[in-house]
C-alpha cells in the first residue's frame, strides 16, 4: 500500500514537472515573437505597411516635442541675440561640396549652412600672380543658404595647373568663407 | 451502438505535448522569419542612391483613399485632449505639458487634420505643372493634390512629414508641428523663415523645390553624376566625405537636408549615433523602406507578364538580359512591380532614343552637358571612348550604339576615360585590347614599359568575356602552367603543349620564363599541337633537340617534327650526332632513316668499328623519340630467327643461310655470338641465300671446311674444278674465325690413308706411294674432312 502511495506522488510531481515546462517552452516562444515584432509591422498589403506604429513610431511624436521646444528657445535667443547686437556680424560656415573643371567650363558649388539669409558669394581663384574672382548671389533654399555656381570658361584661366580656391559670404550681419581647396585646371 | 472515442490519459498527455512544442517551435519560426524578412540593416544604405528616381517620381503609388488609410492606420488612437502621462517630472499629462510650452490641447493628429487650399494654377510653370484646386481639404487630399501636381511620390511626403515633425505617428501634434511640417524654410542653426508656415505651404514648398532641383541642376550645392563633399553634420569639424550621387532624386534629398549618415547613425539605425551624427537622411531611407518597401525601383515589370523595363524615371527602356542591365549596376533587387497603368504611364523610349539598353551608349545630342560622349557601361559605370578607333579594338562598331536620356547614362559613376588596358575587379590579370581581342599582359614591367598612363579601365566579367582572348603580350619564349599543371610553350603563333619532362628537358626548357595562369582561356593563339622532341623551323630544316644542342636531320621519315618558332629551335647550337646513339640505360643504337636500331652485342660493336669515342648520349626523351628499327648486326654476325633458322649476316643489308651444324663448325661459327633476332630484324637483311664452302673473299678463293680455309690458287681452279668468276663473294668477316691454310692439288680425307690427286674437279687416287712421290706430291697433302674429300667424284687411280 505504502510503495503504491509513493509511486502515485511521484507519478503526480513528474506531470507537475512536464506541465511547467510546457509552460515555460510556449512563453518563451510568445515572448520571443513579441520582442522581434515590437519594431516589425504586420499587415502589409502590397508595398506599403497598413500596420499600427511600432513602438518606436509612437514615442517619435514625444521625441519631437523636444525638438519643438529647444527650436522655440533657440528661436527666442536668436531674436533677443539679434535686438542686442544688431549691428553684430556673425560668422558664417562655408562650405564646398564640388569645385572642378568639366570639360571647358569650371563649377564651384558651395553652401552656408549655419546661417539662413540671401547674400553674395565671392568666388576667388588665385595662382601665382593670377586671380580668377567672381561674384554671384546666396540664396535661402529650403534649409541652407546656396551660392550660386559661377560656371567660369576655362579661358579665364591664364595657364594650367593648381589653383587655389576660397568662397566668402556676405549678408545682412553674417560673414565667412571656406577653407582654401586646390582645384585642378587643365 | 455507440461508438466512443476517448483518448486514454497517455496518449492525451502526448498530444498535448506535440501541440505545445509545436505551437512554441512556430512562435520562434514565426519571429525569425520576420526578422530576417523584414530587418533594415544600416549597412544597406548607400550615400549615393538613397532613391531612385523612378520611385520618387511615381505619383500612382497611392490614392488620397489609400492616403488616408495609411494615416487612420498609423494614428490608432489620438490623444486628443492630451490626457495621457506626460513623461515629464511635474507635469502629469500631455496637456499639462503641452500648456508649459505654448502648446493646449486640442491636438489634431493627422489623419484629421485639414485646412483651406488656395488654387493654385501652375500652366506654363517650370516648377509644379500641374494645378490644385482650392476648398478645405484633409491632409491626406493635400498630400496627394500636391503629389499629382508636382510629380512626386506621395509617399515621398508622407515620409518627409514623419522625417521632419513626426506628424505621421504623433497622438497629439502641436501646431507649431504643423507650421512647419516639411521643415521648408528651417535651417538647422537659424529659426524658421515665416513666410512659409503652414501645413499646405510646407508641403507645397518641398514639393516644389525638389522639381526646382531637378530642373536647374547646375545651380544647386550637390550634382548626381558629380562627386560631391558632404558633410556628416552642420558641426564641420565632424567631417565629411566624397559621394557620388547616382541620381537627381538622391541629389534633391542631399540639397534638402545636407548631410548624410555617419557610421555611430548607421550602426544604431532605429536611434542616436553620437554627437556628429545627423539623421534626416538616414530616416528617410529607413522609414521609406520600412513603411512602403525598397526605395529602388529602377526595373519594372507587371505581375502578368515578365518582360522587364529599365526606367530613368521618365521613359523605359526593353532590356535584351540581365546581363547587360547588371552592367548599369541594376539587379533582380532593382525590380519593383508595377500596374499596367503605371507601366503604360512611363513611355516607351522612341527616337530620338534607343528602344533599348545597350552596353555601348550615347545621348541623342551632341551638345549635351557630356559634350555627346560615347560610352562604354560596365561594371556599374560609364567609360568614355577616345575614338572610333577604340571602339573597333573593343570589337564594336557604331551599328551597336544605344542612345539613352542623358539622365539615364550621367546616373553611372564615370571613373575617366575608357583605357585599352583593363582588368576586372575580382581578378588582377591586365589585358591590352586590340583589335577585337583581349591580349594577356604577364608581367608587371612588360605592363609598365607598354602603359606609360599607368591607367587602367574596370571592366565587368562579363564584358570581358565578350572579347575573346588574343595571344598574350610577352617577348622572347615563355611558357605558362595553368592551375592543374600542364605546361605550353609559346611559339610565335600558339603554343605547344608540352607533353612530358623528358620533351621539357629536349628542348632545354629550364631558363625559359614560365608564367603561372588559371586557365588557358585566357592566352588566346592557335593551338599547335603536342610538342615532341623534334622541331622544324622555318626554313622547313628538321632537328632532334637534345637539351643542350640539337642535331640537324637528313629529313622528317619516320618522325613528327613540330613546326615550331626559329628562335626556340635557336637558343640550342647545332652539333653533329655522332655515329652511335644511346640514352639513359645500356642499349647503343644506330640511326638509320631517323629510326634507331640497336646494336645486338659489344660484339657487333666492335664488328662495326665503333669505339666509345664513337657513342653520343642524347637526353632519354629524345632518344626514346626515335622509334625502333631492327636491331644492327656486322657482316659476319651470326642471328638465330625465332624458327632455329641460323644466319650469318653477308653485308649491311644482306643475309646467308647456315647449312647444317657442319657447315657451322666449318666456318667455326661457335666462337661467335649467336643473337636470336625476330622476324623484323632478320627482314633487315635480305635473303641472299645459303652460305657456301667455296668462296671468294675479296679477290681470293677459299675452300672452307673444319674450322680452316684453304686458299686456292688462281692455278688450282681447273684442277679444282671451280669457276673463279663465278662463286659467291663473302665478307672476310664471315671466315676471319677460320685457321689460314694453302690448298694443294694432293688431297686427303681425315678418315682415311688414301691420297688423292685433284684433276678437273675429280679426286684420282694413287694406288702407290711411289707414284706421289713421282709425283712430288709427299710433301704437300692436304688434308681435308672425309665428307669434303667426298664432295670430289672419284676419278680414275693412278
Amino acid at each position: 500500500m505504502v510503495n503504491v502511495q509513493r509511486k502515485t506522488k511521484n507519478k503526480s510531481f513528474k506531470h507537475k514537472k512536464l506541465a511547467l515546462l510546457l509552460a515555460i517552452v510556449l512563453l518563451s516562444g510568445a515572448a520571443y515573437a513579441l520582442i522581434v515584432l515590437k519594431n516589425h509591422n504586420t499587415a502589409v498589403t502590397g508595398k506599403v505597411n497598413y500596420g499600427p506604429p511600432t513602438a518606436q513610431e509612437k514615442k517619435a511624436g514625444d521625441t519631437v516635442k523636444d525638438d519643438v521646444i529647444a527650436r522655440q528657445k533657440q528661436e527666442q535667443e536668436a531674436q533677443q541675440q539679434s535686438e542686442d547686437n544688431a549691428s553684430a556680424n556673425k560668422k558664417a560656415s562655408v562650405i564646398i561640396t564640388d569645385a572642378n573643371q568639366y570639360d571647358n567650363t569650371v563649377e564651384v558649388r558651395a553652401f552656408i549652412p549655419d546661417y539662413y539669409q540671401n547674400g553674395t558669394c565671392t568666388i576667388t581663384f588665385k595662382k601665382d600672380s593670377y586671380t580668377v574672382a567672381k561674384t554671384t548671389p546666396a540664396y535661402k533654399d529650403a534649409t541652407t543658404t546656396i551660392c550660386t555656381n559661377p560656371l567660369i570658361s576655362r579661358t579665364e584661366f591664364a595657364t594650367a595647373g593648381t589653383w587655389q580656391l576660397t568662397v566668402a559670404y556676405t549678408a545682412q550681419g553674417a560673414s565667412g568663407q571656406s577653407e582654401v581647396k586646390n582645384v585642378m585646371i587643365k | 451502438m455507440q461508438i466512443q472515442f476517448s483518448l486514454t490519459k497517455s496518449s492525451f498527455k502526448k498530444t498535448l505535448l506535440f501541440v505545445s512544442v509545436l505551437f512554441a517551435v512556430s512562435g520562434f519560426m514565426l519571429s525569425i522569419n520576420q526578422a530576417q524578412t523584414e530587418a533594415l540593416s544600416g549597412s544597406s544604405f548607400k550615400a549615393g542612391r538613397i532613391i531612385d528616381d523612378a520611385v520618387f517620381t511615381n505619383t500612382h503609388s497611392m490614392s488620397a483613399s489609400q492616403i488616408q488609410s495609411f494615416l487612420n492606420a498609423k494614428v490608432p488612437t489620438c490623444d486628443t485632449n492630451g490626457t495621457q502621462p506626460s513623461g515629464h517630472a511635474g507635469y502629469a499629462t500631455r496637456a499639462d505639458w503641452g500648456r508649459a510650452h505654448g502648446a493646449a490641447p486640442p491636438y489634431i493628429c493627422l489623419k484629421s487634420y485639414s485646412q483651406s487650399v488656395p488654387a493654385i494654377t501652375n500652366s506654363g510653370s517650370d516648377l509644379c505643372t500641374g494645378n490644385i484646386s482650392a476648398g478645405t481639404k484633409v491632409a491626406a487630399q493635400i498630400i496627394y493634390d500636391v503629389s499629382r501636381a508636382c510629380g512626386i511620390n506621395p509617399q515621398v511626403l508622407i515620409v518627409l512629414l514623419q522625417k521632419e515633425q513626426s506628424l505621421v505617428t504623433d497622438v497629439w501634434p502641436w501646431p507649431v508641428q504643423y507650421r512647419s511640417a516639411t521643415g521648408y524654410g528651417c535651417p538647422d542653426t537659424a529659426p524658421c523663415d515665416s513666410e512659409y508656415y503652414g501645413f499646405f505651404n510646407q508641403v507645397y514648398q518641398a514639393a516644389q523645390a525638389f522639381n526646382r532641383y531637378a530642373r536647374n541642376p547646375t545651380n544647386y550645392n550637390y550634382r548626381y553624376g558629380r562627386n560631391n563633399t558632404i558633410l556628416y553634420n552642420p558641426n564641420t569639424a565632424c567631417g565629411s566625405s566624397s559621394v557620388f550621387i547616382q541620381n537627381q532624386s538622391t541629389a534633391s534629398l542631399y540639397i534638402y537636408t545636407p548631410y548624410q549618415p555617419n557610421r555611430a547613425a548607421l550602426n544604431n539605425l532605429y536611434g542616436t549615433g553620437d554627437s556628429c551624427s545627423a539623421y534626416g537622411n538616414r530616416n528617410f531611407w529607413r522609414m521609406f523602406n520600412d513603411w512602403f518597401g525598397s526605395p529602388y525601383g529602377s526595373l519594372l515589370r507587371t505581375t502578368s507578364s515578365s518582360t522587364l523595363y529599365y526606367t530613368d524615371g521618365e521613359t523605359r527602356y526593353t532590356i535584351p538580359s540581365m546581363s547587360i542591365i547588371n552592367q548599369y549596376g541594376l539587379g533582380l533587387g532593382d525590380v519593383r512591380f508595377v500596374s499596367q497603368q503605371e507601366l503604360n504611364d512611363t513611355p516607351l523610349a522612341s527616337s530620338p532614343l534607343s528602344t533599348q539598353v545597350g552596353q555601348i551608349v550615347k545621348s541623342p545630342s551632341d551638345s549635351d552637358s557630356d559634350g555627346g560622349s560615347l560610352y562604354l557601361i560596365s561594371n556599374g559605370q560609364r567609360l568614355p571612348f577616345t575614338s572610333l578607333a577604340q571602339l573597333s579594338d573593343f570589337g564594336f562598331s557604331t551599328a551597336d550604339i544605344h542612345y539613352l536620356s542623358l539622365n539615364a547614362i550621367l546616373r553611372l559613376q564615370q571613373p575617366g576615360n575608357l583605357s585599352n588596358f583593363v582588368r576586372t575587379p575580382t581578378d588582377g590579370t591586365i589585358y591590352k585590347i586590340e583589335n577585337g581581342t583581349k591580349r594577356l599582359i604577364f608581367s608587371l614591367a612588360k605592363y609598365n614599359q607598354l602603359n606609360t598612363s599607368g591607367k587602367t579601365s574596370l571592366l565587368s566579367a562579363f564584358t570581358l568575356s565578350q572579347l575573346p582572348a588574343g595571344s598574350p603580350i610577352e617577348d622572347g619564349d615563355y611558357m605558362v602552367r595553368d592551375n592543374v599543371g600542364s605546361i605550353r610553350l609559346y611559339n610565335g603563333n600558339g603554343f605547344h603543349t608540352i607533353s612530358s619532362m623528358n620533351v621539357y628537358d629536349c628542348w632545354g626548357l629550364n631558363g625559359v620564363k614560365l608564367y603561372q595562369i588559371d586557365s588557358y582561356q585566357r592566352t588566346g593563339g592557335t593551338n599547335s599541337g603536342t610538342l615532341g622532341c623534334f622541331g622544324k623551323d622555318s626554313g622547313g630544316n628538321v632537328f632532334a633537340m637534345a637539351k643542350t644542342r640539337r642535331f640537324q636531320l637528313a629529313d622528317s621519315q619516320n618522325i613528327s617534327p613540330s613546326e615550331t618558332s626559329d628562335s626556340i629551335i635557336q637558343r640550342l647550337p647545332t652539333a653533329t650526332m655522332k655515329a652511335v646513339i644511346k640514352g639513359s640505360g645500356s642499349e647503343l643504337a644506330v640511326l638509320e632513316n631517323n629510326k634507331r636500331r640497336p646494336i645486338s652485342s659489344m660484339e657487333v660493336f666492335s664488328a662495326l668499328g665503333y669505339s666509345s669515342t664513337n657513342i653520343d648520349t642524347l637526353p632519354q626523351g629524345l632518344y626514346g623519340s626515335f622509334s625502333l628499327g631492327a636491331k644492327k648486326f656486322a657482316p659476319g654476325s651470326l642471328a638465330m630467327s625465332s624458327t632455329g633458322g641460323i644466319y650469318v649476316i653477308a653485308s649491311s643489308n644482306s643475309r646467308l643461310a647456315v647449312t647444317s651444324m657442319r657447315q657451322f663448325n666449318d666456318y667455326a661459327f661457335g666462337s661467335k655470338a649467336l643473337a636470336k633476332v625476330t622476324n623484323t630484324d632478320l627482314a633487315a637483311y635480305s635473303d641472299a641465300g645459303t652460305l657456301a664452302n667455296i668462296v671468294k673473299v675479296g679477290s681470293d678463293v677459299f675452300l672452307i671446311d673444319s674450322g680452316k680455309r684453304y686458299l686456292i690458287a688462281s692455278g688450282l681452279d681447273t684442277a679444282v674444278g671451280i669457276n673463279r668468276s663465278s662463286l659467291p663473294t663473302i665478307a672476310q668477316q664471315i671466315a676471319e674465325r677460320t685457321a689460314s691454310k694453302n690448298m694443294t692439288q694432293f688431297i686427303k680425307s681425315d678418315a682415311h690413308n688414301t691420297v688423292y690427286y685433284l684433276e678437273n674437279g675429280h679426286k684420282r687416287p694413287f694406288t702407290s706411294w711411289q707414284k706421289l712421290v713421282d709425283m712430288g706430291g709427299n710433301t704437300q697433302i692436304t688434308t681435308l674432312s672425309d665428307f669434303r674429300v667426298q664432295q670430289f667424284p672419284t676419278g680414275s687411280s693412278l
